[in-house]
């Protein structure tokens, strides 16, 4: 391209240049604007991915459980797990419970068992007549706690009972003083001669005797035990005296008897031929 | 394993004596030795060395109450648990025997649990 130049024109070349320079500087700073509009939207392309990375993984963890929603959770598992726990606690507290009702029963029934081997056991450890009458004594006092206790027998000739033992703890007792009761006669005379046991229940201070335990050998009256009053620490009956009275209506009559033929008798043995005659009459 | 336990019975009754044995045969790993009275408890006291005595009061030859003083003496068993068994009215006995150095007592008509505490709690066992 030629320069056109204008007449008189040394000031308007000037001014050109000027303008040149001018529009130079222009293009200059649109260029660099534009490289600066360039680096501006790469640098806003990558926040933009950046960005987009961003919620893409606030998105996922939205999704996912955070932190506190674990914990939240465990501690609904802890609390049901908790309640399970203490259901399962109630019922074996209450299991507990029944065990140890069962184990008090077992216990006292244990205890009666105890009592009852031991007054049989002694009953017939022995043919004596005395120990025989002392051990009935002694059931009386030590396992059902009598603080005073008689042993009528009823004797085949007069037909009345007489006092043959006993035991008063702690008093003067003369048990020869007692006088001799008819059959049907009070209390003992009548109780042992039907044969029906007497029992003063619940027990009271003023009623004597406490208990008459008419003492049988089969079909035979043999004679009563009378329990008069309890040992000052004992004030009522338990279950295991009446498994005692039992055991004496059933086994002391029989064992006084075996004991007072035996004595009769102290040399007799036994010999097969008669004990085979006995057991044919047993047929 | 735990260690074996000796234990002296003095009691005239041979019922309550069969008891009182009865019941500590539950005790486990106690051993049993049976006395008929005062006399023949020291007798069996000088045979061999005993962990707990169980006596009666009233019995013949020696009584419960003099056992137990005479125990206290001895050199090999002064240290023992005592345990004494009594009937009624024995409020003083009871008394005498505490003061005489029995650790505890028992009242007739006893009951084999009761027993078998008292000698659990005196030999600290389970």
């Amino acid at each position: 391209m030629t320069e056109k130049k204008e007449p008189g024109g040394q000031e308007s070349e000037g001014k050109l240049f000027e303008r040149r320079d001018e529009v130079l500087q222009l293009f200059k700073r649109g260029a660099e604007f534009y490289e600066e509009l360039v680096k501006e939207n790469e640098r806003l392309r990558f926040r933009n991915a950046a960005l987009e990375e961003e919620n893409a993984r606030l998105q996922r963890s939205d999704d996912q459980p955070t932190e506190v929603g674990e914990l939240e959770r465990k501690l609904r598992e802890l609390e049901e797990e908790r309640k399970k726990l203490v259901e399962r606690y109630k019922t074996v507290e209450s299991e507990n419970a029944d065990f140890a009702a069962r184990y008090a029963e077992i216990e006292e029934e244990h205890n009666t068992l105890a009592n009852l081997y031991i007054a049989s056991f002694q009953l017939h450890s022995t043919l004596n007549f005395a120990e025989v009458t002392r051990i009935v004594i002694e059931i009386g006092i030590n396992l059902i706690g009598i603080g005073r206790i008689v042993l009528y027998l009823l004797d085949s000739e007069d037909g009345k009972l007489h006092p043959v033992a006993g035991d008063g703890l702690g008093e003067v007792f003369d048990v020869k003083a007692r006088a001799p009761i008819a059959l049907g006669e009070g209390l003992i005379g009548k109780a042992t001669e039907d044969g029906e046991r007497y029992i003063c229940d619940p027990p009271r201070e003023d009623q004597t005797p406490l208990a008459v335990i008419p003492l049988p050998s089969g079909d035979q009256r043999i004679g009563a035990l009378v329990l008069e009053r309890f040992l000052q620490q004992k004030s009522a009956w338990s279950a295991v005296d009446f498994e005692l009275f039992n055991l004496l209506g059933t086994h002391a009559g029989t064992a006084l008897c075996s004991a007072a033929i035996r004595s009769q008798q102290a040399k007799a043995t036994l010999s097969v031929a008669h004990a085979r005659s006995l057991l044919k009459e047993g047929e | 394993m735990s260690q074996v336990k000796h234990a002296l019975v003095v009691e005239d009754s041979p019922t309550m004596r069969q008891l009182i044995i009865f019941a500590l045969s539950r005790v486990r790993n106690l051993r049993v030795v049976e006395a008929e009275d005062g006399v023949d408890g020291l007798k069996k006291l000088s045979q061999q060395k005993f962990d707990i005595l169980i006596t009666d009061i009233n019995m013949p030859m020696m009584d419960g109450l003099k056992l137990v003083s005479m125990v206290r003496r001895d050199e090999v068993h002064r240290e023992i648990p005592i345990v004494i068994i009594t009937t009624e009215g024995a409020q003083e006995d009871r008394q005498r025997a505490l003061s005489l150095g029995a650790n505890a007592y028992i009242t007739k008509p006893i009951q084999a649990p009761q027993v078998i505490n008292k000698v659990k709690d005196l030999l600290q066992i389970s």
